[in-house]
């Protein structure tokens, strides 16, 4: 069974339609990514998946996540499928983590809801040591030190690596990573992505990676859909798409980032 | 000098509040025996002279910061309960709910807050401290309803707000780990701030008789009274007025220093 199948999803905004009717599936420990300029509906496809649209937005068609259908749910109904299935990463590290919150106490969140739910009991020590453990997994050098810090004391890229934590801690089967590293200067990006690719890996996740950024797709994706004004234009295996695009948009973006990296060439 | 704010707050509003809980336990007269001369002029024995009853009048001012207090904190844990409450549900509310409660929140502090305690009182068997407490905490809710809601939407949209829920939050959790601690330093600061009005507030509903009877009086009700008096006994007016000052000067000056204090973009980077 996929893990997530979605058919025919529209989602409609207060004035128009804005994604018109498309369909995909992701397999457990499958990787696809959604490219497509800005404004494509990308976000919205991704978070209409999990039944997370902003207000005022409502998605029509099928949404079956791990067998459940999620469209029409209320909210109450879709909170205990959420959970174990799916977690999400966003773009912004600034408003990725709590501003009141000390590290160490955001990440125990959803290290205690995922031993609640799995009925275990967490001791105190038992608690630090998971949260040393998912801290070491992103990365963190210094981790003792990062446990007590708050927020804005820790830099862009190292707050990316804590979202990217409290996300897996809650034990997901799918990650939703929206522009992840578009925030991030290149070097930073590069480690995260290596990271996400790594996790991703160990976990046997399956990705629903989201970037307007080709060779960022290209890298950590099996398979890719293109993205424009709310279609799907292309969808097939990453370097299939990447190397003979079918579709014109698609041959569009794909030269963009050729020219883009002959230019860089072309400078060393 | 962020901090010379916060300590001239303290010291005035404490002094009010030491002398508001005195005068639960002790009185320099009965304020309701008459304790020397009619009108009699501040003295040591009658730090404030006397009203025209013979009546000492400093033991009336300090009853009435009692009052003052008594109701301001009434309106405020009201207003700041039921402004909470409205102000999350509507940010949580379908677009009908919100729009129907933003509008009334916008009548509501369009509403004079006197007229509101006329109706309080007309509604209930006349005026008392709990007639003002409810008039002026209405009032005050509809204020930090309306701030409420704002601030919940603003936390509502951060990232970590969704990828909380994705991971398996519910909204009561999520109300109360995320939104509470986050709009609580803003809300506190308004709060803090309202009080202030609401001494105001309360000293003008007495001074108009809408307030606590006597022999309780609050300073608007002695400001009323020693007005007729006010060329020959201006200490009638004088006392309760600078008390007053006093005080409302005082909330402000602390509200001032707690908002530096509790600066709510501390985590803003
Ligand atoms: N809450 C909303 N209300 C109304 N319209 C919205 C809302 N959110 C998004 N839209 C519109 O839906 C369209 C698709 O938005 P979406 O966020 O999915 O784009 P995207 O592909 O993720 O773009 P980006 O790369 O900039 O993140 C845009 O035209 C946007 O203006
Ligand atoms: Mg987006």
């Amino acid at each position: 069974m996929s893990l997530l199948e979605v058919k025919d999803l529209r989602v409609h905004g207060p004035a128009r339609e804005l994604v018109h009717g498309i369909s995909f599936s992701v397999e457990p420990g499958e990787r696809l990514g959604l490219v497509g300029e800005s404004g494509s509906g990308k976000s919205l496809t991704a978070m209409s998946t999990v039944g997370l649209l902003a207000h005022g937005l409502r998605a029509e068609g099928s949404v079956l996540l791990d067998g459940q259908q999620v469209i029409g749910k209320p909210d109450r109904a879709l909170v205990p499928l959420r959970g174990p299935v799916a977690a999400v990463v966003f773009q912004d590290p600034r408003s990725a983590l709590d501003p009141l919150m000390k590290l160490g106490e955001q990440l125990a969140h959803p290290i205690r809801r995922r031993a609640k739910r799995e009925g275990r009991s967490l001791s105190a020590t038992a608690l630090r040591a998971e949260q040393l453990r998912w801290l070491d997994r992103v990365s963190i050098a210094d981790p003792e030190r990062i446990l007590t810090s708050w927020p804005h004391e820790v830099s862009g890229g190292q707050r990316q690596r804590i979202a990217i934590a409290m996300a897996l801690a809650c034990g997901p089967r799918l990650l939703i990573a929206d522009e992840p590293t578009t925030a991030l200067d290149v070097t930073t990006q590069a480690e995260v992505l290596d990271l996400l690719d790594t996790l991703a890996r160990d976990e046997g996740l399956a990705l629903l990676f989201i970037s307007h950024d080709l060779p960022v797709v290209a890298r950590i994706t099996d398979r890719v859909i293109v993205m424009q004004q709310g279609r799907a234009v292309e969808e097939g295996p990453v370097h299939q798409v990447f190397t003979r695009p079918r579709d014109a948009y698609t041959q569009g973006l794909v030269a963009a980032a050729q020219q883009l990296e002959a230019a860089v060439r072309g400078m060393q | 000098m962020k901090k010379t704010s916060l300590w001239i707050g303290a010291i005035l509003v404490g002094i009010n509040v030491v002398i508001a809980l005195l005068t639960l336990v002790w009185l320099p007269y009965d304020p309701t025996a008459m304790s020397g001369g009619r009108l009699a002029a501040p003295s040591w024995a009658h730090w404030a002279g006397t009203d025209r009853l013979g009546r000492d009048y400093f033991t009336q001012v300090m009853i009435g910061a009692r009052i003052a207090l008594t109701v301001a904190v009434g309106a405020a844990a009201l207003g700041g309960l039921i402004g909470t409450t409205l102000g999350v549900l509507a940010a949580f509310a379908q677009r009908g709910f919100d729009d129907a409660l933003a509008a009334t929140l916008d009548i509501l502090i369009a509403f004079p807050t006197l007229l509101l305690a006329m109706l309080v009182v007309a509604a209930s068997d006349g005026a008392s401290l709990g007639t003002a407490i409810l008039a002026i905490g209405i009032a005050m809710s509809a204020i930090i309803a309306r701030l409420v809601r704002i601030l919940t939407k603003r936390v509502l949209a951060q990232d970590y707000i969704t990828a909380a829920r994705c991971s398996g939050l519910g909204w009561g959790r999520i109300v109360l780990v995320h939104v509470l601690p986050n709009i609580a330093p803003t809300v506190l600061v308004a709060i803090a701030l309202q009080f202030g009005l609401a001494v105001i507030a309360e000293a003008s509903l007495s001074y108009l008789g809408l307030g606590a009877p006597p022999p309780n009086a609050s300073w608007g009700q002695l400001l009323q009274s020693a007005q007729s008096t006010v060329f020959n006994a201006p200490i009638g007016v004088i006392a309760p007025g600078l008390a007053l000052m006093a005080l409302v000067l005082g909330i402000n000056f602390l509200a001032d220093g707690l908002r530096d204090l509790l600066d709510p973009e501390r985590g803003a980077a």
